[in-house]
């Protein structure tokens, strides 16, 4: 199905109605000579309008001269090299190419623009300073009797285009796999922008990948049409959206890998993966309100298809790394269950950003961890599967353990906190056996491991209650293992925390821890990883509830008695 | 019905893993979303096979819902030739190829076989019929059977009557073109694909059109 719906997907968005031309094209520049050759002018197209360009892979590594239309490195020959004396190399090759294709159809504009690249390059400089340009804008020539169409859209050179870019079909007719008809099936595949450059998703660049001694054309039979189309449907996915604000119109970039996504009908749900990356924006504002006030569920009627692919390129291959095929009423009820889960707290329902969670497990971007942890979340989110229990683990780790980062503030340390256990709360909701958690205090809840996470929040309170501003370290740094072997720390903590009492006298305190004490059977030895989430999550909860009743005039407290 | 052809047999396979590689995605493998019936009729000659019988595999029915796992394994990146007298060393030749397989796989496949032109004059269908149904209650194959790649070993057993697809299943879903199999008649194999339809958790599988071996 994968190629098929890419297929579809060509079709509907109307990138395939002619095999040779793209008519969504990116220029940056026009280039108007006259008929001698002689620079006119260098013209800026407009940000989002689109012109006619032959279609045609993007650059691979070596010297690939594109046919008419290409980058101001081979064409001008400027831009920063990254060895010496390369753009004077592509400069030469991209004049071979315009000499051959002038030579083969006489026509006045090509003619016109070799004598151009021979003699006039210079003159664009003066226009546009060298250093000012990046070498990647894309530069399209327009002979100057023409008004406004490219050389490359002249009869002559369009047709030299359209024979020499369908290669002669070799081989004998078989039936495509991913449309069924009959025909020469397509030896070579476009490429797609993706691990640097050009790649291949469909490729047998080994004899070792081949069997049954068929070739690569007769492998995997494909159409040239299909060829064409599911190339130019993953290069309209990758390429940068209209605005320039996103790197990919329809794909979210994690790390090194690519998730593009599409549904087979224009749906609106196609910008809804904005809502995980950056909830701020207008558009995912826009979706938020699909996801949580269209219908209070996701009408169920909704089944158009949904689709997604985790990309990755390597050695000039593209890797599937995963397939996602849902339906949009799927896809939209998974995500408010992500959300759900991430919940935690009074406050509404609000989506989270992916940049968030990660930087609160102390994954920062550019590093490794980001990237794999990043793509497994946001398969989770999309797919309903449990989150990776690493994520729990790190969680915890982050939270009890691991030493906050330097000149974190107050609020951004309480911020971080507070994702820290919103990760263990969805994780533990996501196991295959759930664990539900409350999203605020919840005094009524008898789960032994969430008592004592309360009970020790409340000795830690009664520490501090009794050594005042003055406190090296807590209770929490010098029994850190607290959740891990109750039983070794608590008897402890409880015959510390009666000197603590003596010298605070803090009565709501000991009301409180009384009636946490009265819930508990026991200490068990050890808690699992679950269970230490739980833990957390009550200590968690409850010192939020201690600091709210600190926050109000302290009327409760009683007044310190005299020491007898 | 084929006077020359079997009664259908309803044979039960699953595993853990499996990956049923489609072409296109065969350096980096991707599976597809059912078993193919090559793979089904691979199963089917690891119970029993001889010369005189050919299997057609006629419906292929999902029974758990489909899951995937994906996974990058060291593979070893050159074809050995036989007739090689260098020494080779599989470590020094690896490069990492990634899998998207599929998970806890459940299917029953339907299937019959009939005669071919190499049956013996002692061959007939009953005889078969039975070999086949004795060696599948006893657990008897010739070789491993394996669900789409050799590592992914699957389970054989009679399929009872009263299973039946998972209920997230129970939907059409198309799945597009699937190999069906080789076709061995000519010098060189050639693959021939069917559009397929998972229709309430079965898939239906055309009659073969084409040559075998």
């Amino acid at each position: 199905m994968i190629l098929r719906s890419l297929l579809d997907f060509a079709r509907r968005e109307n990138l395939l109605d002619d095999p040779d031309f793209d008519g969504r094209g990116k220029v940056d520049f026009v280039l108007r000579i006259g008929r001698a050759g002689e620079f006119l002018s260098l013209e800026p197209v407009e940000r989002g309008r689109h012109r006619v360009v032959p279609r045609q892979d993007p650059h691979n590594n070596g010297l690939s001269p594109l046919f008419m239309v290409d980058n101001a490195r081979y064409v001008l020959g400027v831009g920063p090299e990254s060895r010496a004396g390369r753009n004077a190399l592509c400069a030469d090759a991209f004049l071979g190419r315009v000499r051959e294709v002038a030579a083969a159809t006489g026509d006045e504009g090509a003619r016109a623009v070799v004598l151009f690249l021979e003699s006039h390059r210079d003159k664009v400089l003066g226009r546009r300073k060298a250093s000012e340009w990046t070498g990647s804008e894309v530069l399209a020539f327009c002979y100057s009797p023409d008004e406004t169409l490219l050389v490359h859209e002249r009869t002559l050179v369009r047709d030299y285009w359209r024979v020499h870019h369908q290669a002669p079909a070799e081989g004998e007719p078989a039936a495509c796999l991913v449309t069924g008809q009959v025909c020469v099936p397509v030896r070579l595949h476009g490429g797609i922008p993706l691990g640097g450059s050009s790649a291949r998703l469909v490729s047998f660049n080994s004899d070792s990948f081949l069997s049954h001694g068929l070739g690569k054309g007769e492998i995997a039979p494909i159409s040239r049409e299909a060829a064409e189309g599911y190339a130019a449907a993953l290069c309209h996915m990758l390429g940068p959206s209209e605005d320039g604000k996103r790197p990919h119109r329809q794909g979210l970039r994690i790390g090194e890998t690519v998730l593009v996504f599409w549904t087979r009908d224009a749906h609106p749900i196609e910008d809804v993966l904005s809502l995980m990356l950056n909830p701020t924006s207008e558009v995912a504002a826009e979706m938020q309100d699909a996801l949580y006030r269209r219908g209070r569920e996701p009408q169920a009627l909704d089944v158009t298809p949904f689709y997604g692919m985790l990309l990755s390129g390597n050695q000039a291959r593209v890797i599937v790394r995963d397939w996602i095929e849902l339906t949009a009423a799927t896809v939209l009820s998974n995500l408010r269950r992500y959300f759900r889960d991430l919940h935690l707290g009074d406050g509404d329902e609000q989506p989270v950003a992916l940049g968030t969670l990660l930087g609160a497990l102390g994954a920062e971007r550019g590093k490794p961890v980001y990237a794999r942890t990043a793509a497994k979340i946001v398969q989770a989110a999309l797919c309903g599967h449990p989150l990776p229990r690493q994520l729990l683990w790190d969680a915890a780790y982050q939270f009890w353990t691991a030493a906050q980062p330097k000149k974190t503030s107050l609020s951004d340390l309480r911020a971080r906190e507070q994702m820290q256990c919103r990760i263990i709360k969805a994780v533990l909701a996501r196991l295959p056996n759930p664990t539900e958690i409350p999203l605020s205090l919840d005094t009524n809840r008898s789960d032994l491991p969430y008592l004592l996470g309360r009970l020790f929040a409340v000795l830690e309170n009664q520490q501090r209650a009794a050594a005042g501003p003055s406190l090296n370290a807590s209770i929490r740094d010098r029994f850190n293992a607290a959740p891990k072997t109750p039983a070794r720390v608590f008897p402890e903590l409880l015959k510390l925390s009666w000197s603590h009492d003596s010298k605070a006298r803090r009565g709501d305190l000991e009301r409180s821890k009384a009636e946490i004490l009265a819930g508990i059977t026991e200490f068990p030895r050890r808690l699992s990883l679950e269970q230490q989430g739980t833990f957390m999550i009550g200590y968690y909860q409850q010192r939020q509830k201690l600091y709210e009743k600190r926050a109000e005039p302290a009327t409760q407290a009683e007044p310190p008695k005299e020491t007898e | 019905m084929n006077p020359q052809e079997s009664r259908l047999f309803r044979v039960r396979a699953s595993g853990p893993l499996a990956c049923f590689t489609r072409p296109e995605f065969k350096v980096e493998r991707v599976s597809y979303e059912v078993m193919t019936p090559s793979a089904a009729r691979g199963i089917l000659e690891a119970v029993l096979w001889k010369p005189a019988i050919d299997w057609y595999v006629r419906e292929i029915t999902v029974l758990k819902p489909i899951r995937w796992a994906s996974f990058r394994r060291n593979e070893v990146k050159s074809r050995l030739n036989p007739s090689r007298t260098r020494p080779y060393c599989a470590d020094d030749d690896r490069t990492q190829r990634h899998t998207v397989a599929l998970r806890d796989v459940d299917y029953v496949i339907t299937a019959s076989f009939c005669m071919t032109e190499a049956a013996g004059p002692s061959d007939s269908i009953p005889k078969f019929e039975e070999m086949f149904e004795r060696r599948l209650s006893k657990g008897q194959h010739f070789g491993s059977p394996f669900l789409g790649c050799r590592e992914f070993a699957a389970q054989v057993e009679p399929a009872p009557d009263e299973v039946a697809p998972d209920e997230s299943l129970l939907v059409d879903r198309p799945i597009g073109m699937m190999l069906h199999d080789f076709d061995y008649g000519s010098r060189t194999p050639k693959p021939q694909f069917f559009e397929a339809r998972l229709r309430n958790g079965i898939l239906q599988v055309p009659a073969w059109r084409g040559g075998r071996r």
